[in-house]
């Protein structure tokens, strides 16, 4: 236990640390402006301390390095390129790559548009939360409820508007990043993310819109002649230094057809922000029917024909959903910002104290009305009636996720910030029937340059 | 402003400081995870029936497969001499309805079935139809064919127990276990067992054989393939057993898996123990002891019969069909199983009227997963619930179990065990005997099981 008292002391320190200048501009900068050629080059550095307390299956307390990422970027007229990656438990990790083509139509008037053309590899464009970086981030993680259900990074191209009142996104993507499965094509989607603003000034923003995402899944395993995809939704306890998904987690086999529907809002005021999205997802499925029940003839345990097979094995579209709502006070400093090209919420900038809560919401459990949960083979049976050999399942017990969380933030100069965070969650899951509440209090150091 | 941010900063301390000083666990351990876990518990309805059970059991797995074939006529005959509380079997179903005693789904291990009919239907089957159907040739031959057409080689529900009677169950034993064979288990032929067979051997009776040492038995009725099960009736004669000394086991007896009988065997098994008398929702046999002048009397309790099965589909059958008011024992099977699984099998067998856990034990000749350790046995004994670990086969896995060598280290009481089904009846039994724990009454001497095969004519 010696090294939870880190967590406190830890805080304590840095809000006794010398605060230093604030600076807007990046430390390793190489300006040209004679070829209008910028180039900067940064890192930031994450380190958690977290202590978690668990009704029945432990989570492991301790410290982590989170992040360890070295950024770059270089402007040159309208082109704009960015690459981060991450060295973070001693693996390199690619993260952003991407290159941007961007104008302006009616610079410095009132109807000024903007118009972007991004291509590489970078955030969905479908949700708020998760273009928002996690080092902008008021929280230290994100919620439960976009780690499981809404995208990150994925290789692409799309289209930016933004005016005044509206900000619209919207692209198309590989389903693989590097094009390395086993066999056939791979799939693709297209998403977006097309917002309105009310209330746009200096001090104030105001935005409501909505996200969609549909991808068609076809990389997989390839077992007898038949491409098997899957997707796993999951979601750690809004945790990295126990970053295991064991308590939320859905395992979706034959999934080929999937729907994203995003709804959002946020309010940014010079000293408050409350900002939340709801996310609903459906997963339709696909699978070579024909070739799996020919597969399996030849035994005395053999399925006798097609339609018996199907309804032994039978396929049903799942349905998950979740909600978050995150709040923020400033207490002293920089007013909150607005990135109207992103339509983001920004991180703090300079010495800063706020104090932070969010509730989040997660809803893996798609569970057939009446069905009958064999905990100890953690298996349903859908027509509730306990046999040897019953239908396949449709059900999905992936577990529904209550989160509270507090947290207070202190940015002690532009560099260094110390963040706090009490969670409480609140899990109901028919698998991990005896864990009902988990209490974390984590701490984090991050420094970004 | 340093003071409330001082302040704040020990708020943070003070709530985890209360968190770190509430209960918690670092690492998963089995042995406090299970003592933490409250399982569903016996219901009072329930726990008197359980009570029908005597304590530390012993049941003669398939009445012994170490010293004579098992599931016949030389195995149970040995088990109700040695002293055994019960004699075990597995319930099938032959074709034509009658209810088996055999372990295998198939029966290549124990008869030389595949010299007798190898893959094919039996070839007397015609004939068969022909005398016990009612049937033309003709018929008999389209009905045969349709047999064939349908054909599952070697499982024992595709064969008329006619049929069955024509295979040896006994000579395999002798190839097999050469240190054990006896030349009377070819000589007194040994037959494919069934319920009743093993009831009447339990109360203290043997086969009535011919002059060329066949079983003797009669038929009613016509065979119907519309009607396979309850159309044909057997009946099967049985003489006293001369050397009978007085034990009269119990039956313990195992419904297998769903797939190989018919889908209302339970009822069927209900309705053969109401004919043979032995089912004690309609004859009840109160204030029966276990043991009477120094003599098992299991037999002639209302712990007569104890139901058991590892089929989920049985046990919900067996429950809609005995309704848990004849003990039943849940047989479990699982390798790596955490304590909250383990209680879900518990409350599982409670949900559907189990009053017995049946979990698989360690240890050679077996091999099979550890489902009986102390935690284990702690979480059924906290269920409230008895404890029938299967199989035992030597002292060593009985020293074990029984808590000879500190197994549970405290932390859980022992004996880990309230029965047990034993390959070695003779040896359970002694070493229950030497450790106290055989009930008031029960015998206290054990023959030598080499003696008791020999005046037994084997």
């Amino acid at each position: 236990m010696k090294k939870y008292f880190l967590l406190p002391l830890m805080a304590l320190f840095a809000l006794n640390a010398v605060a230093q200048d604030f600076d807007t501009e990046p430390v390793v900068k190489f300006d040209n402006e004679s070829e209008n050629l910028k180039f900067t080059i940064g890192a930031r550095m994450m380190a958690d301390v977290a202590y978690y307390h668990s009704d029945f299956t432990p989570l492991k307390s301790g410290a982590a390095l989170t992040d360890a990422r070295i950024r770059t970027s270089m402007t040159y007229q309208n082109w704009y390129f960015f690459a981060d990656f991450d060295f973070s438990k001693g693996k390199f990790k690619q993260k952003n790559i991407f290159l941007q083509y961007a104008w302006d139509q009616n610079k410095d008037q009132s109807n000024w548009k903007w118009h972007a053309i991004k291509a590489g590899y970078y955030n969905d464009p479908a949700s708020m939360s998760r273009n928002t970086s996690i080092g902008s981030y008021h929280f230290i993680s994100r919620p439960g409820m976009v780690n499981a259900l809404q995208n990150g990074r994925q290789l692409g191209v799309s289209y930016k508007y933004v005016d005044k009142n509206v900000f619209l996104h919207q692209g198309i993507y590989a389903e693989n990043l590097y094009n390395d499965q086993i066999a056939g094509f791979q799939g693709a989607t297209i998403s977006g993310r097309w917002l309105y603003l009310p209330i746009n000034t200096e001090t104030n923003t105001l935005h409501i819109g909505v996200g969609a995402r549909y991808a068609k899944l076809k990389t997989g395993t390839v077992n007898s002649n038949v491409v098997q995809t899957n997707l796993n939704l999951s979601t750690s306890l809004e945790t990295y230094v126990d970053p295991d998904a064991q308590f939320v987690n859905a395992n979706v086999p034959w999934a080929s057809d999937v729907f994203n529907v995003n709804v959002e809002a946020l309010y940014r005021g010079k000293k408050f922000f409350v900002r939340g999205e709801y996310t609903y997802k459906a997963i339709g499925k696909d699978r070579d029917d024909e070739t799996l029940f020919k597969n399996q003839l030849g035994t005395l345990w053999s399925w006798g024909s097609l339609e018996s097979w199907q309804a032994g094995n039978p396929l049903k579209t799942s349905h998950f959903q979740g909600a978050y709502v995150e709040a923020g006070f400033l207490v002293f400093g920089q007013p909150y910002t607005y990135n109207r090209k992103e339509a983001l919420l920004g991180g703090l900038g300079g010495k800063s104290l706020e104090i932070v809560a969010r509730y989040s919401w997660t809803d893996l459990n798609d569970v057939v009305d009446g069905a009958y949960y064999f905990v100890a083979q953690d298996k349903y049976i859908d027509n509730g009636i306990l046999a040897d050999y019953p239908v396949a399942s449709t059900s999905i017990g992936g577990g529904e996720l209550h989160s509270v969380t507090l947290g207070v933030n202190y940015a002690i100069n532009r560099f260094v910030q110390v963040m706090v965070n009490y969670s409480y969650h609140n899990l109901n899951r028919d698998k991990y029937a005896y864990d009902k509440n988990f209490h974390g209090v984590q701490g984090r150091l991050v420094f970004s340059f | 402003m340093h003071k409330n941010l001082f302040r704040l900063g020990f708020a943070f301390a003070v709530l985890a400081g209360t968190l770190v000083a509430c209960e918690n666990q670092d690492v998963t351990d089995v042995n406090n995870d299970a003592a933490r876990i409250e399982t569903n518990t016996i219901s009072p309805e329930m726990a008197k029936v359980r009570d029908y059970v005597p304590p530390m059991a012993v049941a003669a797995h398939r009445g012994s497969t170490f010293w004579a074939p098992e599931e016949t006529e030389a195995a149970w005959r040995w088990a109700r001499e040695i002293g055994a509380d019960y004699l075990e079997s597995d319930l099938q179903c032959s074709k034509d309805g009658v209810i088996l005693a055999n372990h295998d789904d198939n029966l290549c291990r124990t008869t030389n079935i595949e010299n007798v009919f190898g893959e094919d239907v039996p070839r007397t089957r015609p004939q068969w139809y022909m005398e016990n159907a009612g049937m033309t040739e003709a018929e008999a031959m389209a009905q045969y064919a349709k047999d064939r057409a349908a054909f599952q080689p070697y499982y024992t529900n595709q064969y008329m127990y006619e049929e069955l009677l024509m295979l040896d169950a006994g000579t395999w034993f002798n190839e097999s276990s050469l240190e054990m064979a006896r030349e009377g288990f070819t000589r007194n032929k040994q037959y494919v067992s069934t319920l009743e067979d093993q009831i009447r051997y339990a109360e203290g009776k043997m086969l009535k054989r011919d002059a060329n040492g066949e079983r003797v038995f009669t038929k009613e009725g016509t065979y119907d393939p519309a009607n396979p099960h309850t159309s044909l009736k057997y009946k099967f004669e049985y003489v006293d057993d001369p050397e009978w000394r007085g034990n009269v086991p119990g039956i313990y007896i195992e419904f297998k898996e769903s797939w190989l009988n018919p889908s209302n065997f339970e009822e069927m098994v209900y309705n053969e123990l109401d004919r043979l008398g032995w089912n004690i929702i309609t004859k009840p046999c109160d204030g029966e002891p276990w043991y009477k002048d120094g003599k098992v009397n299991v037999g002639n309790t209302n712990g007569k019969v104890i139901l058991q099965t590892f089929s989920f589909e049985s046990l919900r059958r067996t429950a809609e069909k005995f309704e848990g008011k004849v003990p039943m024992c849940f047989l479990l099977w699982h390798d790596n199983i955490t304590p909250a699984q383990y209680a879900g099998y518990i409350n599982q067998g409670l949900e559907f009227k189990a009053h017995i856990i049946g979990p698989c034990i360690a240890g050679a000749p077996n091999n099979y997963f550890e489902m009986n350790a102390p935690w284990m046995a702690d979480m059924i004994r906290r269920s409230g619930m008895l404890n029938h670990p299967y199989s035992f086969d030597t002292l060593d896995q009985m020293n074990t179990y029984f808590g000879v060598y500190h197994y549970g280290a405290g932390q859980f009481a022992a004996p880990y065990m309230d029965g047990a089904f034993t390959n070695r009846s003779e040896m359970t039994i002694q070493f229950l005997i030497d450790n106290g724990a055989r009930a008031e009454g029960a015998p206290t001497t054990v023959e030598d099981p080499i003696a008791v095969l020999e005046r037994l004519g084997y």
